[in-house]
C-alpha cells in the first residue's frame, strides 16, 4: 500500500488545484465545479488519514460531506440558472450591481 | 448482537426538534393548504419559535450535556446562545411578515427556510465534534443562499446569492479541508478528545494541526465577517430582502461565533502565541474596515452590514480574551451578542417599516426628515443607533463596557485601545443618521407609507420588543450579565 | 433632604420626555415646562445646599441602583453628595434655571422653540449626572450626554452651513478628548481595580507616579476637549454659532468647566502624579495668554467673550496645575457667574439689533453708543467687565488673584508670569468691548437705529441676578483670600498637594522657604505686594482700553499700521486653522495622492489585470477635490479618508477580487503560523 504521504500530496494537489481555479476563472460554473474541487481534496485526505490511523471517523464523515455537496450542488446551479435567465451570461464578472 | 442504542435525552433535543418538525409542518401544510391565509403561517412560525425557546429555557442543563457521542452538547453555553439564535428568527420572522415587497413570496417555503436555517444554527453552536459544526453550517449557509435571492425578480437579489453563495462555498472548503488536516493530526474530530490529545502528546505544533486550525479560523472567520473575509457582507447584505439581511446580522454570527469559542476553549490554550497574533491582527481590521468604511455609505443596508463587520471585530476582542481563559470575556461575549441582537435587529425593522411596497428606503438620503414625518420610527432609529454606537444609557454602551474590560483583565493593552478609538470613530456615521432625521426637512419622500400595510403590527411588536430590550440592558443589565455569567459554568 | 438628591435630574428628565414626546401639543409652553422643571430641581439643590453648608458637611451618597457588576467590579448608578458637588450644583442648577428663563424671552417665535427647551432640559440632566457622579463610569455617561447636547445645540440652527460645520468640528474635537478619558477609566480600572471615587481616591496613595501620572495625563486629554485647552481649544470659538443662551449655559459656565471639575475631584490621582500636574499648569497657562492676545482685536461680540472663555478655563487649570484646587473651582464659579452675565448681556444687545443686517448684528464696529439706550444691560455689562478685569471687590478679583498668588507661592514663575501678562489683556479686551459697543458715537445701521429698545423683563431679570451674584459672588466666599470660606467648605474634597516644592527637590528649593514664610491666611507682604500689582493691571488694562477707543479713537489705526504683522497674526488666530490644515491635513492628502499614484502604475495588472483600477484612481481623485477641506480638525477626517479609500479599493463587486483578498488573508495567516 503506497503510503500516506502520497495520499496527503494528492488531496493537496486536489485542493490547490481547486483553489487556483475558484480565482483564476471567470464561469460561474466552472468555479462552483473547482469548489467541489476543494471539496474532494479534502474528502480524500479525510479518507487517507481515517484508513491510516484505523478509524471509521474519517470515511463516515465523507459520506456527510457528499451528502452536503450534492445539496449545495443543486442549489448553486438553480442560481447560477436565475442569474442566466435574466443576463445570459454565466461570467462571475458581469455581477457588478453591488459593490463599493 | 445487539447494537446498543445511543442515549438519547429527549429534553435536551425538544428544541431542535420542534424548529425541524415546525419547517416540515410549514412546508407541507403551504403545499397542500396554498389558499390559506399568509398570516396563519407566520402565527404558525412564530409560536413554533416561541415553544422551542420556552423548551430551551426549561430544559435545565445538567451533568449528563452530552448525548449521542458528544455529537450534540446541551450545556448553559447552549442555553444562552439556543435563546439568541431562536429571538433573532422571531425578530425575522416578524420583519418579513412587516416587509411589503415579502409579501406575494410562497410563505411555506419561505418560513421553511427560516426554520431550517435556525434549525442549522442550533445544531452548529450545540456540539463538540467538527463534523456537526461543518453539517450545521452547510445546513444553514444553503437555506440563507436560497433566502438571498428569494426575490427572483430583482437582479441585486440574484447577484446577491451567487456572490454568498460562490463565496460561503469557498470558505466551505477551507474548513473543510481544515478539518481534515485537524482530524489526521489528532485521530479525531471530537473537540474534548482533540484538546486531550494535545495534552498527552503535544503534536500542537505539528504542521498539519496548525495549517488545519489555520483554515478552520479562515471558514468560521468567514461566517462571522472578520477581516480579510468580509467582503460578502456588504454586497450581500444590500442585495437580500431587509428581513433576510436582518436574519443574516445576527442568526449565522451567533451560530458560528459559538462554534469559534468552542474550539477556541479546547484547542485554545494550547495552540500558542501564533492565535492570539492572528486573532488581534483579525480583530483590528475586522473593526476598523468595518467603520471605516460606513463612514462614506449612501445606502443604509449597506452601511449596517459594515456596522455588523465592526460589531464582529469588537465580539473577536472577546474570543481573543477567551484563548487567554477568561470567564469575565465569556460573560461578556453572550451578553454583547443579545444586546448586539436586539438593536442590530431594532436597526432593521425601522428600515423594514419605513418601506414602501414595491419601493424600499434605502438610501441614507431617504432618512432626512423622518423625525418630522414619522418621530416614533425615527425616535426608535435613535435610540438603535445610539445604542450602536455605544453611547450610554443604551445597552450597547454596557455591552461594550463589558467586552473591553474582559479584554484589559487579561491583561491585552493596545486591542482595548484601538477598540475604544474605533467605537469613537463609530460614532460619527451613527450619528449622521440622527442628524439627517432630525435636522433635516423631509425631502419627496412619500408621507405616510408602510406602516400601514397589513404587516404593520408585525413591525411594530419588533421594534418595541427591541428598543424595550435596549433600553432595559442599559439601565438594568446586571441580573442578565450574572445570567450570561453562570451560562459558562458547564463548559467542558 | 440631602436623601432626595435623586431627584435633582429627575426633574430635567420629566421635561425631556414632556417636551421631546409631547412637543407639538405644549408648543408655545415649553419654555415654561423646561424652567419649571429646571427651578424644581434648583430648589432641591438649594435645600440640600442649605443642609451642607448649614450642617456638618461630609460626604453622602445616595445610591439609586446597581448598574452594571463585572466579576469584581461594580458600579452603582449612585449620587455623591460633598461640598465639591454642592458648589458644582450650585452653579449648574442656578445659572442654568437663570437661563431657562432668559430663553424663554429670546427664543420666542423660533420654530424650534420645542425642540429648544428639549435639549436644553437634557443637557441640564446630563450635566447634574456629570455633577453627581459617585463614580467615573456615570461621570461619562454625564459627560457623554453635554458632548451631544452641545453638539445638537451649536447646530441648532442647522439650516446655517457654518453652524452645522461648527458643530462637527466641536463634535470630531469632543471625541477625541473622550477617547482619552475612556482609556484613563479603564487605566484606573486595571491599576486600582473599581472606579467609584472613594475606592479609588483609598487606593491612590499607593500609585506609583508614572501611573498616576499616566492617569492624569489621559484624562486631562478628555478635559482638554471639554474645556477647550491647547491644542484641542478650536472648536469652542466656531461653538458661538449656537443661540447665545446656549453659548452662555453650555459654552462659557457650566459645560466647558467639566474639564476643571473632573480635575479637581480626580486630585487625590493628580497630587500622586507631579507630572501631569505640571502639564496642566503649562497647557493652562498658555492657553490663557494665547487665546486672551487674540481677544485683544477681534471685532465679533461673541468672539472676543468666546476666547475669554478659553482664556479663563486656562486660568481655571492653571490653578489646578498649581495645586491650588480649590481656587480654581473658586474660579469656575464666579466665572459662571460674569461669563454667564456677559454672554446674555450681548445677547441682549444682539436681541436688540435684530434688524441690523446679518453681518452687522453681532459686529462691534457697527455698535456704539447703545449705553442711553439699554441703561439696564449696560450697567450688568460693566458690573461683569469689572469681574472680569479683576478689580476688586468684584467678584473676579478674588479667585484670579488666588490663582495668580497660589503660581507664585507654588514657585511656578513662569505660570505666573504669563498668568498676569493675560490678565492685563484681560481687562483691556474686556472693555474694548464694552467702549466699543456701549460708548462713543452710534455706528448701527439707520434703519435699525429706532428699533434698538431693552431687551423685556424676561430677560433683564436674569441679567440683574447674575450681576448681583458677579458684584458679591467673590468677596463672601472667598474674603480673606486663601482662607476664605470656601477654602474651608472644600477642603474636605480636595486633595493638597504635597509641599509642592518637594516635587521637583533640585530646582525648586528655593520656593520651599517662600512657602514656609507666607503660612497662614494670606501670604504676608509677598500676597499684599501681589494683591497691590493684580489690582494695578487691571486699572491699567481699562486705562489702556480707554485711551485708546474713547479718548483717542486713532490709536488702534496707528497702532495696526505700526505693527501690521502682529495685528494680522492676532486677527487671524496665530493661524491656527490653517497650521493644522498644512501641517495635518495637506500631508495626508499628498500621502494618499502618493500612493494611489503608486497603486496606479504598480499594483495595476498584478490583480487580475483589468483597467478598473484607472477607473478607481479618476473616482478617487475626484472625491479627493471634492473633500477640500478647511478645518484644522478635519486632519482627523483625513486619516479616516485614509483608510476609507484603501477599503473602498478593496471593495470592488467584483467576486474574484473579493476571492483573491480572502486567498491573500489565508497566506498571510498561514505564513504566520508556519514561519514565525
Amino acid at each position: 500500500m503506497a503510503p500516506l504521504e502520497h495520499y496527503l500530496i494528492l488531496s493537496a494537489v486536489l485542493f490547490t488545484l481547486g483553489v487556483v481555479g475558484v480565482v483564476v476563472r471567470r464561469n460561474a460554473i466552472v468555479v462552483f465545479l473547482c469548489i467541489e474541487l476543494m471539496l474532494n481534496g479534502a474528502n480524500l485526505a479525510f479518507v487517507a488519514y481515517g484508513s491510516f490511523l484505523d478509524s471509521l471517523d474519517g470515511q463516515l464523515i465523507v459520506f456527510f460531506v457528499m451528502a452536503v455537496a450534492a445539496a449545495e450542488a443543486a442549489i448553486g446551479l438553480a442560481i447560477v440558472v436565475l442569474i442566466y435567465r435574466h443576463r445570459e451570461s454565466t461570467d462571475v464578472d458581469d455581477l457588478n450591481l453591488l459593490k463599493l | 448482537m445487539t447494537i446498543p442504542f445511543p442515549q438519547i435525552h429527549w429534553a435536551y433535543l425538544l428544541p431542535v426538534l420542534l424548529v425541524v418538525g415546525g419547517a416540515v409542518f410549514v412546508l407541507m401544510w403551504d403545499a397542500f393548504f396554498p389558499q390559506r391565509e399568509r398570516s396563519f403561517l407566520v402565527t404558525l412560525t412564530l409560536a413554533v419559535l416561541a415553544s422551542a425557546l420556552g423548551a430551551s429555557l426549561a430544559a435545565q442543563p445538567g451533568s449528563e450535556a452530552a448525548s449521542m457521542g458528544g455529537m450534540y452538547l446541551y450545556d448553559g453555553f447552549t442555553r444562552f446562545v439556543f435563546a439568541l439564535i431562536l429571538l433573532s428568527s422571531f425578530f425575522s420572522v416578524l420583519l418579513s411578515a412587516a416587509q411589503r415587497s415579502l409579501e406575494e413570496v410562497p410563505a411555506g417555503d419561505y418560513l421553511g427556510l427560516i426554520l431550517f436555517a435556525t434549525s442549522g444554527m442550533m445544531l452548529m453552536a450545540a456540539t463538540r465534534s467538527l463534523l456537526m459544526v461543518f453539517v450545521g453550517l452547510e445546513i444553514f449557509s444553503l437555506a440563507l443562499y436560497v433566502l438571498a435571492g428569494f426575490l427572483r425578480g430583482q437582479p441585486e437579489g440574484n447577484e446577491a446569492a451567487l456572490k454568498y453563495f460562490l463565496l460561503g462555498s469557498f470558505a466551505s472548503g477551507f474548513l473543510l479541508y481544515g478539518m481534515a488536516l485537524i482530524f489526521g493530526a489528532t485521530g479525531s474530530v471530537d473537540l474534548m478528545e482533540i484538546a486531550q490529545r494535545l495534552t498527552t502528546s503535544p503534536p500542537s505544533r505539528s504542521p498539519a494541526f496548525l495549517l488545519g486550525l489555520g483554515f478552520v479560523v479562515v471558514g468560521l472567520g468567514f461566517k462571522v465577517a472578520a477581516a480579510p473575509f468580509y467582503m460578502w457582507t456588504p454586497d450581500v447584505y444590500e442585495g437580500s430582502p431587509t428581513a433576510v439581511t436582518a436574519f443574516m446580522s445576527v442568526g449565522p454570527k451567533v451560530a458560528a461565533f459559538a462554534a469559534f469559542f468552542r474550539l477556541l476553549l479546547a484547542v485554545g490554550p494550547r495552540a500558542g502565541a501564533e492565535l492570539d497574533a492572528i486573532l488581534w491582527v483579525m480583530a483590528v481590521l475586522t473593526m476598523t474596515a468595518g467603520n471605516v468604511s460606513a463612514i462614506w455609505q449612501s445606502n443604509i443596508k449597506r452601511m449596517l452590514a459594515y456596522s455588523s463587520i465592526a460589531h464582529a471585530g469588537y465580539i473577536l476582542v472577546a474570543l481573543a480574551a477567551v484563548r487567554r481563559g477568561s470567564d469575565l470575556a465569556t460573560g461578556s461575549f453572550l451578553f454583547y451578542m443579545l444586546v448586539y441582537a436586539l438593536m442590530n435587529m431594532g436597526a432593521f425593522c425601522v428600515v423594514v417599516a419605513a418601506g414602501a411596497r414595491g419601493e424600499e428606503r434605502t438610501r441614507i438620503e431617504d432618512y432626512a426628515g423622518l423625525g418630522y414625518t414619522r418621530p416614533a420610527l425615527a425616535a426608535a432609529m435613535a435610540l438603535f443607533m445610539v445604542s450602536l454606537a455605544g453611547i450610554p444609557p443604551t445597552g450597547g454602551f454596557v455591552a461594550k463596557f463589558y467586552l473591553f474590560s474582559a479584554a484589559v483583565k487579561v491583561g491585552f493593552v493596545w486591542l482595548p485601545v484601538i477598540a475604544v478609538l474605533n467605537s469613537v470613530v463609530s460614532v460619527s456615521y451613527y450619528l449622521r443618521l440622527v442628524v439627517l432625521m432630525y435636522m433635516r426637512e423631509p425631502g419627496e419622500a412619500p408621507a405616510r407609507p408602510g406602516l400601514l400595510g397589513p404587516g404593520w403590527s408585525y413591525a411594530l411588536a419588533a421594534l418595541v420588543l427591541a428598543a424595550a430590550g435596549v433600553l432595559n440592558f442599559g439601565i438594568f443589565p446586571s441580573s442578565f450579565f450574572e445570567l450570561a455569567l453562570r451560562s459558562t459554568l458547564l463548559l467542558n | 433632604m440631602i436623601r432626595y438628591a435623586w431627584l435633582i435630574p429627575l426633574f430635567p428628565l420629566a421635561g425631556v420626555l414632556i417636551n421631546g414626546l409631547l412637543g407639538s401639543r405644549v408648543r408655545d409652553k415649553a419654555g415654561h415646562v423646561a424652567s419649571l422643571m429646571a427651578g424644581l430641581s434648583l430648589l432641591v439643590v438649594l435645600g440640600i445646599a442649605r443642609e451642607m453648608i448649614l450642617g456638618p458637611g461630609g460626604s453622602h451618597v445616595v445610591p439609586v441602583w446597581t448598574w452594571i457588576t463585572a466579576g469584581s467590579l461594580s458600579v452603582s448608578v449612585s449620587f455623591l453628595v460633598d461640598p465639591l458637588s454642592t458648589i458644582m450644583l450650585l452653579v449648574v442648577a442656578g445659572v442654568g434655571f437663570v437661563i431657562h428663563v432668559y430663553s424663554i424671552g429670546y427664543m420666542h417665535g423660533d420654530p424650534g422653540y420645542p425642540r429648544f427647551f428639549t435639549y436644553l432640559n437634557l443637557f441640564m440632566l446630563s450635566m447634574l449626572l456629570l455633577v453627581m457622579a459617585d463614580n467615573y463610569l456615570l461621570m461619562f455617561v454625564g459627560w457623554e450626554g453635554v458632548g451631544l447636547c452641545s453638539y445638537l445645540l451649536i447646530g441648532f440652527w442647522y439650516e446655517k452651513q457654518s453652524a452645522s460645520d461648527a458643530g462637527k468640528k466641536a463634535f470630531i474635537v469632543n471625541r477625541i478628548g473622550d477617547a482619552g478619558f475612556l482609556l484613563g477609566l479603564f487605566l484606573i480600572w486595571t491599576l486600582t481595580g473599581s472606579l467609584s471615587y472613594a475606592e479609588v481616591f483609598k487606593a491612590a496613595p499607593q500609585l506609583a507616579a508614572p501611573a498616576a501620572t499616566a492617569i492624569g495625563l489621559l484624562l486631562f486629554i478628555g478635559a482638554m476637549g471639554k474645556s477647550a485647552q491647547i491644542p484641542l481649544y478650536v472648536w469652542l470659538p466656531d461653538a458661538m454659532e449656537g443661540p447665545t443662551p446656549v453659548s452662555a449655559l453650555i459654552h462659557a459656565a457650566t459645560m466647558v468647566t467639566a474639564g476643571v471639575y473632573m480635575v479637581a475631584r480626580t486630585s487625590p490621582v493628580y497630587v500622586q502624579g507631579p507630572g501631569a500636574l505640571e502639564v496642566i499648569a503649562l497647557v493652562g497657562a498658555l492657553t490663557a495668554i494665547f487665546s486672551a492676545s487674540i481677544g485683544l482685536v477681534q471685532n465679533d461680540i461673541k468672539r472676543v467673550m468666546a476666547y475669554s472663555t478659553v482664556s479663563q478655563l486656562g486660568f481655571m487649570f492653571m490653578a489646578m496645575g498649581v495645586g491650588a484646587f480649590a481656587s480654581g473651582i473658586f474660579h469656575l464659579m464666579t466665572h459662571a457667574f460674569f461669563k454667564g452675565l456677559l454672554f446674555l448681556g450681548a445677547g441682549s444687545v444682539i436681541h436688540a439689533l435684530h434688524h441690523a443686517p446679518a453681518a452687522q448684528q453681532q459686529d462691534m464696529r457697527y455698535m456704539g453708543g447703545l449705553r442711553s439706550k439699554m441703561p439696564v444691560t449696560y450697567w450688568c455689562l460693566v458690573a461683569a467687565a469689572l469681574a472680569l478685569a479683576g478689580v476688586p471687590p468684584f467678584a473676579g478679583f478674588w479667585s484670579k488673584d488666588e490663582i495668580l498668588a497660589g503660581a507664585f507661592f507654588s514657585g511656578h514663575y513662569v505660570v505666573w508670569g504669563l498668568g498676569t501678562a493675560a490678565a492685563l489683556m484681560t481687562a483691556f479686551y474686556v472693555f474694548r468691548m464694552i467702549f466699543m459697543t456701549f460708548h462713543g458715537e452710534m455706528r448701527v445701521d439707520h434703519h435699525a437705529r429706532e428699533h434698538i429698545r431693552e431687551s423685556p423683563a424676561v430677560m433683564t431679570v436674569p441679567l440683574v441676578i447674575l450681576a448681583v451674584l458677579s458684584v458679591v459672588g467673590g468677596v463672601l466666599p472667598g474674603f480673606p483670600p486663601d482662607a476664605g470660606w470656601i477654602h474651608k467648605f472644600l477642603a474636605p474634597s480636595l486633595a493638597k498637594a504635597p509641599g509642592h516644592a518637594a516635587l521637583d527637590e533640585g530646582v525648586r528649593v528655593v520656593k520651599a522657604a517662600a512657602q514656609a514664610g507666607a503660612q497662614g491666611g494670606g501670604h504676608g507682604t509677598a500676597g499684599i505686594a501681589l494683591i497691590v500689582l493684580a489690582i494695578a493691571v487691571a486699572l491699567g488694562g481699562i486705562a489702556l482700553a480707554w485711551r485708546m477707543y474713547l479718548r483717542d479713537t486713532a490709536a488702534p489705526a496707528r497702532l495696526e499700521r505700526r505693527f501690521p504683522g502682529l495685528y494680522r497674526l492676532l486677527l487671524n488666530k496665530y493661524y491656527v486653522d490653517e497650521i493644522y490644515q498644512a501641517c495635518i491635513v495637506e500631508p495626508i492628502y499628498r500621502l494618499m495622492r502618493a500612493l494611489f499614484d503608486f497603486d496606479q502604475k504598480v499594483v495595476d495588472g498584478a490583480v487580475n489585470g483589468s483597467s478598473f483600477l484607472t477607473v478607481w484612481f479618476s473616482r478617487i481623485s475626484g472625491i479627493f477635490d471634492l473633500r477640500t477641506v478647511d478645518g484644522a480638525v478635519n486632519g482627523t477626517a483625513g486619516v479616516i479618508g485614509f483608510f476609507s479609500q484603501l477599503f473602498k479599493f478593496i471593495q470592488s463587486g467584483m467576486v474574484q477580487n473579493y476571492l483573491f483578498v480572502m486567498l491573500l488573508g489565508v497566506f498571510l495567516m498561514v505564513s504566520a503560523y508556519l514561519f514565525r
